[in-house]
Order: C-alpha cells, then sequence, then structure tokens
C-alpha cells in the first residue's frame, strides 16, 4: 500500500492483533463497506456512494464552471484550497500515448456530452505540469474549443514564499514563459 | 562487477513510471551509451528538486551509477532551453519516443541517432509539419539503424527505378515490377524516387511515404501494435483540430 512500508505494516498488523482487535474488525468491516459501497459519481466520475456526489448534488453550485481534474484528491485539494463553487469532472489519470492511455479511458465522450448540453461556459483545465498533463490540457482545450466553450488552464511556476534562486530550471522556464501583465 | 559511474552525459527521456512511493524508473536515451534505464530515487517526493527536470522532450544531461542492466541516477539538469510542444507535435513526439523504445536494444549507443531525435524535436518544436518531420525521421532512423529503405533499383533486376514502371515494395528486399496497379505497398517508380528524395513539400508524396514507412516500420516490429498510435488515432477523432494531413495513420 502506498505510504506504509514493510516495518509500517508489520507494526499495524501486530498492533491490531495484540491489543485492538476490536478496532480491526471495524477497519475491515470499513474496508469491505467502501469496497462494496462506493462507486464513481455519473455526472463527475468521483467516487462516492450515491449515484450522484455530493457535489453534483448539492445546491449553490455554479453549473456553468466546470473545472477538469486527474484524480479525487485532486478535488479535495481544490475544495479545501481555493474556494472554488463550481462543479468537477474526474479524469482518474491523464493521457499517455506510451501506456495506451487514451481519451475513451479518461471518459472523454462523458466530459463531451456535458460540454455539448450548452450548460458549461468555462472549463477550467486543472491537470498536472507534466508533459502527459500537458498532452491531456491540449486535448481538453481542444475539446472545449469544439463546443464553443471557453477553456483556461490553472497557473504553474515559482512557489508562494520560494526565492527564484532555489527554483529548478524547468519550473522557472515555465513561470518565466508563462508571466502575465500586472494591473 | 564494478559500478561505472558518468557524468553530466546528454541525454532525453523516453517513458518514466512509478517506483514505490516516491521514485521513478526511467527509460533514458543517452548520446554516449545508448537506450537505458535508471531509477530515479525520490524524484516523486514534495520536496524533489527533480521534478521539474525530469521531464520528455527536455534536453538534459544526466548523471548516473550502473552496476548490471539497471543504473541509479545521481543529478540531473536541463541543457539548453527549455522546449515546449503543443498539440500535435507532442502527441506526435510520444510516437517518436514509443518508436525508439521498440526499435532500440538497451546500451547499444547510437550517437547519430541521438542526434536524428535531438533535431527533429527541435523541428516539432518550431513551425515546420509535424507529418514531414516524422516521416524524415522514421526513413533516418531505418537508415541509421541499417534497414535503409531501398528507392533507387529493381530488386530483381538490379536496374534503376523506371519512373513509368509499377513496383510493388517488398519490404525485406525492396521495390519488385508488380502487374496489379492495387495492393497496400504498389507504387510507381515515380512515386518511390519522389520519397526516395524526401520532397515532402507534395501532399500525394507525404501520403505515399506515410503508406511506405507505416508498413515497413509495423514489419520491423514483428506485427507489434504501436499503443501511442492508437491513442493519436483516438484523439484525432475526437478533438477539433483540422486535419492537417496524415501526421500519423
Amino acid at each position: 500500500m502506498p505510504g506504509v512500508g514493510r516495518k509500517s505494516a508489520q507494526r499495524i498488523a501486530f498492533h491490531l492483533l495484540e491489543r485492538d482487535r476490536n478496532g480491526a474488525d471495524e477497519l475491515s468491516r470499513a474496508l469491505s463497506d467502501a469496497v462494496k459501497g462506493i462507486g464513481h459519481c455519473v455526472h463527475c466520475r468521483m467516487l462516492t456512494e450515491y449515484d450522484a456526489c455530493n457535489i453534483c448534488s448539492a445546491s449553490g453550485r455554479d453549473s456553468k464552471l466546470l473545472c477538469a481534474v486527474e484524480s479525487p484528491a485532486d478535488v479535495m485539494a481544490v475544495e479545501d484550497a481555493t474556494g472554488y463553487k463550481g462543479l468537477y469532472f474526474v479524469l482518474m489519470g491523464h493521457l499517455s500515448p506510451l501506456d495506451g492511455i487514451g481519451p475513451d479511458e479518461l471518459g472523454m465522450p462523458a466530459l463531451e456530452a456535458r460540454l455539448r448540453d450548452g450548460n458549461v461556459e468555462e472549463l477550467i483545465i486543472a491537470t498536472n505540469p507534466t508533459v502527459e498533463g500537458d498532452a491531456t490540457a491540449h486535448y481538453l482545450a481542444d475539446l472545449a474549443g469544439k463546443h464553443e466553450v471557453q477553456a483556461s488552464r490553472i497557473a504553474h511556476g515559482v512557489p508562494l514564499g520560494g526565492e527564484l534562486e532555489y527554483v529548478d530550471g524547468g519550473t522557472l522556464s515555465h513561470a518565466f514563459f508563462g508571466r502575465r501583465v500586472v494591473d | 562487477m564494478t559500478a561505472r559511474r558518468v557524468q553530466n552525459q546528454p541525454a532525453w527521456l523516453l517513458h518514466h513510471r512509478p517506483f514505490r512511493d516516491t521514485s521513478r524508473i526511467l527509460d533514458v536515451l543517452s548520446r554516449d551509451y545508448g537506450r537505458l534505464s535508471l531509477v530515479a530515487r525520490g524524484s516523486r517526493s514534495a520536496k524533489s528538486k527533480l521534478k521539474g527536470v525530469l521531464r520528455p522532450f527536455m534536453p538534459l544531461q544526466l548523471s548516473w551509477v550502473i552496476r548490471g542492466d539497471l543504473g541509479t541516477l545521481t543529478g540531473a539538469e536541463m541543457d539548453g532551453g527549455p522546449i515546449s510542444l503543443n498539440g500535435d507535435s507532442l502527441l506526435s513526439a510520444f510516437y517518436l519516443n514509443e518508436l525508439l523504445l521498440n526499435l532500440l536494444h538497451r546500451h547499444d549507443p547510437q550517437p547519430e541517432i541521438f542526434s536524428a531525435y535531438h533535431a527533429t524535436i527541435i523541428e516539432l518544436n518550431g513551425q515546420h509539419s509535424v507529418a514531414t518531420a516524422l516521416r524524415r525521421f522514421e526513413m533516418e532512423l531505418l537508415r541509421l539503424l541499417g534497414y535503409a529503405l531501398n528507392l533507387d533499383h529493381d530488386t530483381e533486376s538490379g536496374d534503376e527505378l523506371d519512373p513509368g514502371r509499377i513496383y510493388e515494395y517488398r519490404v525485406e528486399r525492396g521495390p519488385v515490377p508488380a502487374n496489379n496497379p492495387d495492393g497496400p505497398l504498389v507504387f510507381t517508380g515515380a512515386e518511390l524516387i519522389a520519397v526516395a528524395r524526401e520532397d515532402f513539400s507534395d501532399a500525394s508524396t507525404l501520403r505515399d511515404a506515410n503508406r511506405l514507412l507505416r508498413h515497413v516500420i509495423a514489419w520491423h516490429l514483428n506485427g507489434k501494435e504501436l499503443k501511442s498510435r492508437k491513442v493519436l488515432k483516438e484523439l484525432r477523432r475526437g478533438a477539433a483540430t483540422a486535419d492537417t494531413g496524415p501526421v500519423i495513420q
């Protein structure tokens, strides 16, 4: 499991078996319920135990804004940090031509259907700043253009509080070319 | 086996995949040591300074230590300015990488292929035709691998190609006279001669080169389908990008 090495796994197993058998039972039930009960939201592909996730079924969200992200963890990150009030679409990955991951694997037909129905005015592309994320962003921007939806991509560059001297060359050059006019 | 230490070697990252929690395994094309795999320890961790550097389609200088087949990356820097591929150029560059991953042997130095790849990425970064750049690279790659296309003589008689005649291109031999004008690899002599000149400003020559190279490369891949080709086809079907010609069919 990610983040749990052999030593940690062993400590957890001994702890549960020696000191907290009830906890182990509860954990196994929670995991079993999660595996059986959690699927994907029919609208945005976020993980949820219902047909539509909490965000898609909430009133007061702005359905004109749609933010495309790579993973459910990215939805949580944007929700926690930005105060964004639009909706999401979770791709569950990024385009990776060398691994055979194309538009169908990323649910693009479902996303295109949402862009086509005319309700969305802006598609905010929040894929990761990797080459694969860039390829995905280009494709999403093309798709948005095809349905006359404005596409924007989140900015990337120097971290807040960072010092240029210590920022790696790739990030700095990206930030430099993505500079914008100061109002 | 003694460890070999390599410092500041010009290289390109062809592919990468996650390894354990915070590391990656890199498939790299280096100038003097050919294609090889390196573990980049910690390169996916939150604090790693390598994340902005270890990107495909970025000229790099890599350092590593290797004992056996898999090396360990010890340093990475950008080698020159950044290259920013977009749209079709970016997607086609993935195809180049898959081609190299499938056709190059590991630890077989190919500095000329390294240079040809470098030149093609630079070309894709410019305003040139993507399809032309790809066809030239494919022809150069085949030549450097020792599988050069025969586009100047009839392999049965040894005579020069007759522009008015019909030939069937047999991958393992070259052009042989044909009677039937239909078939996936049937060309006129004039068409083959035009492909040999690599003057792809004529759209029909570009189409012929694409048809010929697609079959020849498929033959050298022993029928293995390239994943990037499949994905690119799906992408081109879905996106609104204007069809600028047969980049990859």
